[in-house]
């Protein structure tokens, strides 16, 4: 009863101290992104200049720069390998789920605060919610891979809602090279179950041994080439799903802030900006579950494409 | 800003639209059937809220793709 008492009361500091946060982020978001649009010199759309990505880090239209190098050239093409404002993000927010999950990997024992109990959960999420029912048999093998995925655009989808900060899953590239990575476990995983014939052969949809020959021969020829391109179409929408969501939740958020403002010459309305400002934070709350949910649909999805692949067997 | 201009920014913003009414439709099927389903067996709604936000996802997906087109309509006639 005493440490039921005592986890309680933990519990409501700790859910009050991160509404306290939520609050002050959500009391600067508005304001200091009005201020960026505002004193912000190079670009003249707001929107793109929030959505695209940059090399410098835009605060308050204070633009910290960051490092350019040289285009390395590959058969005739330039390839940009300077540092971008997403890929600094990127590593910051990697940085911090190492760090984090590297100190709670060593403390066993069940953590009564806050960011231990936030790590807890979202752990067992993963294992129980998504993992387990999709993979009940081989699902301690996978579940590295699904807890990297998860933490990795979980952290991305929170960090591009911090004012100053560009989460990169907003990036086409960053959601691709994700994709691009579940493609290649779910592949790999099905030619390490079946073998590169057997895992061939899991692409026709009739077998020859239980239908009659003719028939499953036209069927297989007509049919093949469509379940082969369902798994190339399946790491596709994988990514564009992530990247059209979270660009989406910015551009609203951005056109509901940007409601009072005419341009560079014509200045803010005045009289417009307390309600697009209480309407943007209504977005923003929704923008909130957005990013969780679209971290829980992309490592989901992969835990089924995952299924799909390993047991596939006729 | 001529005729042709006009015309293809309506033609986004109509497309974008009529996604709109058909994810719509689609995800108010889904979130009814379940409703449905949780209200005839309770103690199943874990698994079918998984399946509700999948299938809810993929509409989305679906709807995501029409959004993108009409966005890079915009852009292009800009």
């Amino acid at each position: 009863m005493y440490i039921l008492s005592i986890s309680k009361a933990g519990r409501k500091t700790g859910a009050l101290r991160f509404l306290k946060l939520i609050l002050l982020l959500l009391m600067l978001y508005p304001v200091t992104d009005i201020s960026a649009v505002e004193n912000h010199n190079s670009e003249n759309d707001p929107m793109m200049l929030h959505l695209t990505d940059h090399n410098f880090i835009d605060i308050m239209g204070f633009e910290i720069p960051l490092p350019v190098f040289k285009p390395v050239t590959i058969n005739g093409r330039d390839l940009n390998i300077s540092i971008t404002s997403d890929f600094v993000f990127f590593w910051i927010g990697t940085f911090l789920i190492i760090i984090v999950l590297s100190f709670y990997k060593k403390n066993q024992i069940v953590q009564k605060k806050f960011m231990g109990r936030l790590v807890e959960t979202l752990v067992l999420f993963v294992r129980d919610d998504i993992v387990r029912p999709v993979l009940p048999h081989d699902y301690k093998k996978y579940l590295p891979f699904f807890l990297t995925l998860f933490m990795v655009i979980f952290m991305q989808n929170f960090i591009g809602l911090i004012p100053f900060m560009s989460g990169s899953t907003k990036n086409l590239s960053v959601t691709a090279a994700l994709a691009v990575i579940t493609f290649s476990v779910v592949i790999s995983s099905g030619i390490k179950k079946f073998g590169i014939l057997g895992y061939l052969k899991n692409f026709l949809p009739l077998s020859f041994k239980e239908n009659n020959f003719v028939i499953a021969l036209v069927f297989n020829i007509l049919l093949a080439p469509f379940e082969f391109m369902g798994i190339l179409t399946k790491p596709f929408a994988l990514s564009i799903r992530l990247f059209a969501n979270i660009v989406a939740g910015h551009a609203v958020i951005l056109t509901f802030l940007l409601i009072g403002w005419g341009g560079k010459e014509l200045g803010w309305n005045y009289f417009v900006i307390a309600p697009s400002v209480a309407a943007s934070v209504f977005i923003y709350l929704l923008e909130c579950l957005v990013a969780f949910l679209q971290a829980y649909v992309f490592t989901l999805l992969s835990a089924i494409f995952i299924s799909e692949a390993i047991e596939h067997s006729h | 800003m001529d005729v042709g201009t006009g015309i293809t920014l309506i033609g986004a913003g109509v497309g974008a639209g009529l996604v709109a009414i058909g994810a719509g439709i689609g995800i108010g099927l889904i979130g009814s059937a379940a409703v449905q389903a949780v209200a005839r067996q309770p103690e199943a709604s874990g698994k079918i809220q998984m399946l509700m936000i999948l299938g809810a996802a993929l509409v989305e997906g679906v709807a995501f793709f029409c959004a993108l087109i009409a966005f890079l309509i915009y852009n292009t006639v800009k």
